[in-house]
């Protein structure tokens, strides 16, 4: 009975009990028939049509249906009259006799690639059946998995490597070569197939062969295999990707299984095109061709450039060798007020600037200009014109050779001086002269003394950078230094009291004419020179 | 009415899956057209009995060759049951 094998296959294969296979299978027909009482028509596939039809009393071959208005009538699909006559295409080069014809239809097995995949699997699966009982254990989804796998395996692999599953038909080859001697000479439309039969032949034959792995390269180029690799950093896989398909676990019916992500990581193809792939060459002229522009704009820019340097160069040069060359007369215009060539002016003036910028003061002599241009102010703060240390020997022979002119120069300038200043020049100078005079009158210190130097104001200390004074009173006085403002003068005097407690000191202001008034700082009064000389050598220890 | 509602029908009725379903379908057809070929009809409790006819149609030839061969079809027959029938003129 059909249902009782369709009961047994549903028990079998989908684990149901017997009460749900029946179940089933009557709730099938049960289906169809309300289906075709509602819609008149009941379409279900590989199967046919069944139809409502009005009876007109002629066609009906049964007594019941006589008495119905509404028959039934089925309408095969073609696959089904195909399969029942046996009049595939690939069949039809096939004579059949009449007692072929007449007799059973023989299960014959399709060749075709482009059956149903379901009409495949439940081939398949009545072959399972039909084998011994150890296979009837297995689980149907194992072997759904099984016919998936299979399925899978034709999807992926090119179909010059495809290993049917399906045994090829060889009676049809066997039939072929029994064929007479007129068929083969006369090309009729089944030769056609036997050629194309012989080819498939062929091909199975050299898949048998050879290896079912394709060449990599027809399929996915090598470089993108490679690229596979290191993405995915498995180099023991191969690189068929045919093998990792193949040797797979079953999986599902659903697909899933272990191995789902693992075939998900071989087939993921990355589509590769050669020429996207950066040539090395091309990279290297880019970069060298580059470079070159890049020197030449810097080339350009430099040479624009080069010229402004030069052109400074030259020009910061040129000034810096006029400036040296021309340095002296620079000097004299501009730190000269008169231009006179008085190298004791010349000297004040760089002695005094020399005290205003340095921040230790030193003393200048000038004995030369107290002798003639000294216009002693008769107080305290009577002062002499400073000059450098360095310049105190330069200035003794010249003082020397300017005092005639000095003295000459004097009478004219001393025209505003008072009548005590003139005397007291007088006088000064008659001191001077009695001292020149006569040395011997003096103590024998005076000229005796090693380091001293006679001038215009008084004796020269070289070594203590000082000039002692001898006094109208006949004490010795020393004059330390000379400077342009009192406030000055006054500071150094508290200096050199600080030095040494008991000394007293004073500023003696001159006027020097064109020179202006300068202040002199003088120490103490000593009776003798060697005592203001002592004094003086304590003062220069100290500061 | 389609397969596609008969599956989803059964799929509900028997709390079985689509696919499921449409294997039982595929099995029922596919030995139904087995047992027609080996028996020449096939019949279905309540539902109708399938027949296999052969008819002796002409001879047809080849049309370039002109070859001759007799093209023998065979057609089937369904006979409703009863119960379908009386479902059928009910309405």
């Amino acid at each position: 009975m059909l249902k009782e094998e369709i009961v047994d296959k549903i028990i079998k294969y989908f684990k149901l009990t017997d009460f749900e296979a029946e179940e089933l299978y009557d709730d099938i027909f049960a289906s169809i028939i309300q289906g075709v009482t509602e819609d008149n028509i009941a379409d279900i596939t590989n199967l046919g049509e069944f139809i409502v039809k009005y009876s007109n009393g002629k066609n009906i071959s049964s007594e019941y249906t006589q008495s119905y208005k509404k028959t039934v009538e089925f309408l095969p699909v073609s696959i089904l009259e195909e399969a029942i006559n046996e009049i595939s295409f690939e069949n039809f080069g096939t004579v059949e006799s009449e007692e072929v014809l007449n007799q059973k239809p023989v299960e014959t097995k399709e060749d075709s690639e482009n059956a149903y995949i379901e009409n495949e699997e439940i081939k398949e699966i009545h072959d399972s059946v039909s084998q011994t009982s150890v296979e009837d254990k297995l689980n149907v989804e194992d072997e759904m998995n099984k016919k998936r796998e299979e399925i899978l395996h034709k999807i992926t692999t090119p179909k010059e490597d495809y290993k049917p599953i399906v045994n090829v038909p060889e009676a049809k080859v066997e039939n072929t070569s029994e064929e007479s001697v007129e068929e083969l000479t006369q090309k009729s439309f089944s030769d056609y197939f036997k050629e194309i039969n012989d080819e498939q032949k062929v091909t199975q034959e050299n898949a048998t062969k050879t290896t079912i792995i394709p060449k990599s390269e027809s399929v996915i180029p090598p470089a993108a295999v490679e690229l596979h690799k290191e993405i995915t950093e498995d180099n023991g896989k191969n690189k068929a990707y045919q093998s990792g398909v193949s040797t797979s676990r079953i999986t599902n019916g659903n697909g899933r299984g272990d191995d789902y992500e693992k075939r998900a990581g071989d087939n993921s193809y990355y589509i590769w095109y050669k020429d996207s792939e950066p040539n090395i060459a091309d990279t290297q002229t880019m970069s060298y061709e580059y470079e070159l522009l890049y020197q030449a704009t810097k080339e350009a820019e430099y040479k624009s450039k080069l010229k402004i340097y030069v052109t400074t160069f030259i020009l910061f040069f040129s000034i810096v060798l006029l400036l040296l060359i021309f340095s002296p007369v620079f000097y004299k215009v501009f730190f000269t007020p008169n231009g006179t060539d008085n190298m004791d002016q010349f000297q004040e003036e760089s002695g005094s600037i020399n005290e205003e910028t340095s921040s230790e003061n030193r003393a200048s002599l000038n004995i030369l200009k107290d002798e003639g241009q000294i216009n002693n102010i008769t107080t305290e703060n009577n002062v002499t014109p400073p000059t450098t240390n360095g310049e105190q020997s330069r200035n003794q022979q010249p003082q020397q050779q300017v005092q005639p002119e000095q003295t000459k120069q004097e009478p004219p300038k001393q025209e505003e001086q008072t009548v005590q200043q003139l005397r007291n020049q007088t006088q000064t100078q008659q001191q001077r002269q009695t001292e020149q005079q006569a040395p011997a009158t003096q103590p024998n210190n005076n000229t005796n003394l090693e380091g001293l130097v006679k001038n215009g104001l008084g004796w020269l200390d070289e070594k203590n950078k000082v000039v002692y004074i001898h006094l109208e009173n006949g004490k010795y006085t020393i004059q330390e230094s000379a400077w342009d403002s009192d406030a000055k003068a006054s500071k150094r005097v508290e200096k050199l009291q600080s030095l040494i407690p008991g000394l007293k000191g004073t500023v003696v202001s001159v006027d020097l004419g064109p020179k202006g008034i300068w202040y002199r700082v003088r120490l103490g009064e000593f009776s003798t020179i060697e005592d203001a000389r002592a004094r003086a050598m304590e003062l220069r220890k100290k500061g | 009415m389609n397969t596609v509602d008969l599956i989803n029908k059964l799929a509900v009725n028997h709390d079985i899956t689509t696919g499921r379903a449409e294997m039982i379908i595929s099995i029922l057809v596919e030995r139904l057209t087995e047992k027609l070929k080996e028996d020449g009809k096939a019949k279905v409790e309540n539902f109708g009995e399938f027949i296999l006819q052969q008819e002796m149609c002409e001879t047809d030839s080849y049309l370039k060759l002109g070859e001759i061969f007799s093209s023998q079809r065979n057609h089937i027959v369904f006979k409703p049951d009863k119960k379908f029938l009386d479902s059928v003129n009910s309405e």
